[in-house]
């Protein structure tokens, strides 16, 4: 009898709660934004279990590395090789929570990555480091430089800050032979960081920037899309 | 079972939102959280038994959804805790009272006694929609009660 005055007064209270006026639009539009979108399990770079598709990098911006870094704070250090700003860069990548790595490139610049891939219920799982590089999004990376939104993939690289849209969403397609996953969503671009998407197909209803060899500053000497290497990721591990 | 989706979201959509908001204490995360669950329920071609586990499924998901929501650390333009609940229209003001305790209470508390109060699951659902042994769910409701207890005005003894 007490438990059913005390639910009594639970469930009134907590009736309060509605979800906002345009709810069910934002849900619409959500719904037609993926539409057609194939969230199929992909192999990247080997890593079997992680889903292209659904896989989500949050970048945080960088700072200065200072002089403590991976080893000094203990753990499994790691050296990935992968490509970061248009270039190829050695980091050394920590653990500094559950899904949260610190990178610390050559220069000892750093910056914080979390990765993470859903199942069908929502359950969450973080990316291992080799996982984060794998899956960086297929070798995707935005930044901001001067104020600028960067777009790299690979050795490319392309100033996007004004195909930004007014939700802070970009969505760009690079015409890669070599990679399947070359349609990306990044969403949440505020300078402090971005999520981002890549998929096999594109959503429908969705204009991507088109990106070719011919439409964008290639960084070095290095061709476009001919260097085997740099769908590679090294790893190297120590304690 | 035949899915209505828009029935699912007319009938779930604020009993998900409150189950998230137990977790977010955040109305824009929440609802982010409502909206992942509808679109997973949306894109998923699951078979449900009835109703009930469409709607324990839905719960899960909102929930683990939440957990995630929360965990990331954007730093978006957030409505404060205090003033979303300021803007809440209760019938008596107890009510508040109650949402305001119940709020404060440790996560791993609150979920369980919403599950409890809010959608009347028993110990043993409640172990089966978070994936926890009963004597987890069995200890946190006690522990979750016994503060309600203290801190509530007219909360009754069970």
């Amino acid at each position: 009898m007490n438990n059913e005055k005390n639910k009594e007064r639970y469930i009134r209270s907590f009736n309060s709660l509605h979800l906002s006026e345009g709810f069910r639009e934002r849900l619409d539009a959500s719904l037609d934004e993926r539409k057609g979108k194939i969230m199929e399990m992909t192999s990247v770079n080997g890593f079997s279990r992680v889903a292209a598709a659904v896989i989500t990098i949050c970048a945080v911006a960088f700072g200065s590395a200072g002089v403590c870094y991976a080893g000094d704070v203990g753990g499994i250090r790691t050296t990935l090789k992968l490509w970061l700003s248009g270039t190829k860069q050695t980091v050394e990548v920590e653990r500094i929570d559950d899904e949260t790595y610190k990178l610390v490139n050559e220069d000892g610049e750093e910056r914080n990555l979390s990765g993470f891939y859903m199942d069908d219920e929502g359950n969450r799982t973080a990316l291992s480091a080799e996982e984060m590089a794998a899956g960086m999004n297929n070798d995707m990376f935005l930044e901001e430089v001067d104020g600028r939104m960067i777009f790299a993939y690979k050795n490319l690289t392309m100033d996007v800050t004004d195909r930004i849209d007014d939700s802070g969403r970009l969505y760009i397609h690079v015409d890669d032979p070599a990679n399947p996953n070359t349609y990306f969503t990044i969403s949440n671009i505020d300078g402090n960081g971005y999520e981002s998407q890549a998929d096999s197909a594109p959503a429908s209803g969705v204009e991507y920037i088109e990106v070719d060899s011919a439409d964008i500053v290639i960084d070095g000497s290095e061709p476009p899309f001919g260097d085997d290497d740099s769908v590679q990721t090294t790893v190297v591990t120590s304690d | 079972m035949k899915i209505d989706f828009d029935k699912i979201c007319e009938k779930y959509g604020n009993r998900l939102y409150a189950a998230a908001f137990q977790i977010c204490r955040q109305p824009q995360d929440a609802e982010d959280a409502v909206q992942e669950a509808l679109l997973r329920l949306y894109h998923s071609d699951k078979d449900f038994d009835s109703e009930e586990h469409l709607k324990a499924w839905m719960i899960r998901v909102t929930v683990n959804a939440a957990k995630s929501i929360r965990r990331l650390f954007w730093n978006r333009n957030r409505t404060s805790f205090e003033d979303y609940m300021d803007s809440l229209t209760f019938e008596e003001p107890s009510d508040r009272t109650l949402m305001d305790e119940v709020l404060a209470l440790p996560e791993k508390y609150r979920i369980v006694i919403h599950l409890h109060y809010y959608e009347g699951y028993k110990v043993s659902e409640i172990a089966d929609i978070l994936e926890l042994s009963e004597n987890t769910v069995k200890t946190r409701l006690f522990n979750g009660r016994k503060i309600l207890k203290t801190r509530l005005e007219g909360w009754e003894d069970e």
